[in-house]
Order: structure tokens, then sequence, then C-alpha cells
């Protein structure tokens, strides 16, 4: 098994509402997204990814563990893969983590399950810890994926890289 | 925003140093993240208004068990810190 990166992105010309990657290379097993993001907005951001334009929520299946100063709730109100992302409330310069795990993205003939971890910075009232397992329910291969912000802009120097993982 | 918000698209088909372009986004999808801010806040103040809630009903129990006797000790003992 290697992990063999595809594309790093860094937004080094300034905010950007989301970060689109497509086209992506189908020889691989599974694809792994490493985010690194701030956003510009004043409350609280995050992120829903979305694979081949399929926004609709229906088209998924997904359960958050969501956690908040320490207090952790199940939430069936995301389907789709999510993380937060720290937004102006958070320490300067503090950007949030996140992996997003894709499994058989190349498959024509099967779901993708998903399973997204992201975290952000404590301040104090406001620091979300995610575990999200999703599903896909779709047979077709991922080409595209897809992280927006829920809210203004990703911040200056955030950055997203698209890993494959691969047999050899 | 008062600026037009953008993405930035990687297409993977071509070759490296030629694969990023940013494009603004269309009106159907500045609705959409109009849209999701306005759920994504929403959903935040009732979580934390459940949370509140079952801090002030736990603080409740606790008292209501001091008042009837119990020391701190047995009521952690009972229903944990």
């Amino acid at each position: 098994m290697g992990y063999e990166l595809i594309e790093t992105v860094t937004l080094d010309a300034g905010a950007a509402q989301s970060i689109l990657f497509q086209n992506i290379p189908q020889d691989g097993l599974d694809l792994v997204v490493v985010c690194s993001f701030r956003g510009t907005g004043s409350a609280v951001t995050l992120c829903n990814v979305v694979f081949n334009g399929d926004n609709t929520n229906a088209n998924y299946a997904g359960v958050a563990a969501i956690g908040n100063n320490g207090s952790a709730n199940p939430d069936t109100n995301y389907p789709r893969p999510m993380f937060y992302i720290p937004d102006t409330r958070h320490l300067n310069f503090s950007f949030g983590t996140a992996t997003v795990y894709i499994s058989s993205y190349a498959l024509t003939n099967a779901q993708k399950p998903v399973l997204t971890n992201g975290t952000v910075d404590n301040n104090s009232s406001n620091d979300y810890q995610t575990i999200h397992g999703s599903t896909w329910k779709n047979n077709s291969a991922i080409t595209s994926i897809l992280l927006p912000s829920s809210r203004n802009n990703l911040a200056q120097w955030s950055t997203a890289s698209l890993y494959k993982i691969t047999s050899s | 925003m008062s600026e037009i918000p953008v993405r930035v698209v990687v297409d993977l088909s071509k070759p490296k140093g030629e694969r990023e372009t940013i494009i603004p986004l269309t009106k159907a999808e500045i609705e959409e993240l109009k849209a999701q801010g306005i759920i994504a806040e929403a959903e935040r103040v009732e979580r934390e208004a459940i949370e509140a809630q079952k801090a002030a009903d736990a603080q409740a129990g606790r008292d209501a068990l001091v008042a009837l006797g119990l020391t701190e000790a047995q009521i952690t003992a009972l229903v944990g810190a």
C-alpha cells in the first residue's frame, strides 16, 4: 500500500469560498483529503464535502459525533461528510485540521464509504471536534471533490492536499 | 460579502503548474452558500441551548440531592462527576 500525493493547493493569492478538485485520476484504491482551513466569517463555519457536484443531502447517509467543550452529541443533521472550520472568533492564525478518507472511490459498482475527522482550536465556547461516518449512496466513480466553506470564505493560506492510496 | 466569492478549481487532468484556475461562483451557488450559513447558525444556537438546559437540569438535580442530605461525595458516587 502506498500513499501518493496527487496535488496540494494553498490559497496563497487570497481567500476563496471553496476548493474543487476535478478530473481526479482513477488509478488509486482510496482517496485521502487533508485540510488545513480557517474561515473569514465570525460565526460557526463548516465544510460540507460534495462529490461529483451532488449536493443533495438525501443522496448521502451520515452521522456525526460533534464535541464542543468536552460534551459530545450524535447528530444526523449532516448526511454529507463534514467538519468545522475555525472562524474569526478563534485564535489569530489558528487553522483547523481535517482528514477525509474515501474508500474505493474509483469503483463503479459500489457506494462510497467516507470517514471524516476534524478539529479546531478551543476559544472557550466553540471548539468543535467531529468524527463523521457517511456513505455517498451512488455507485459512480468519484471524479471531483468540492470543499466549500458554509459561511464567507476559506481564509488565505488555507490548504488542501489530495492523496491516493495505491496497491504498490 | 461584498465581493463575489470565488472557487479555486484544480483540474488534475492538466500538467502540474497549469491546474489551478479561479472562477466566480454562480448566483445559485451564492444563494446556497447563504442558506447553508443560516442553517449552520440556527443549529449551533439550538445545540448550545440544549447543552445549557442539560447543565441546568444536572445542577438542579444535584442541588435537590444536597437538600435531601446527601454529601457531594455520595452524589458523585451516585450520578458521576
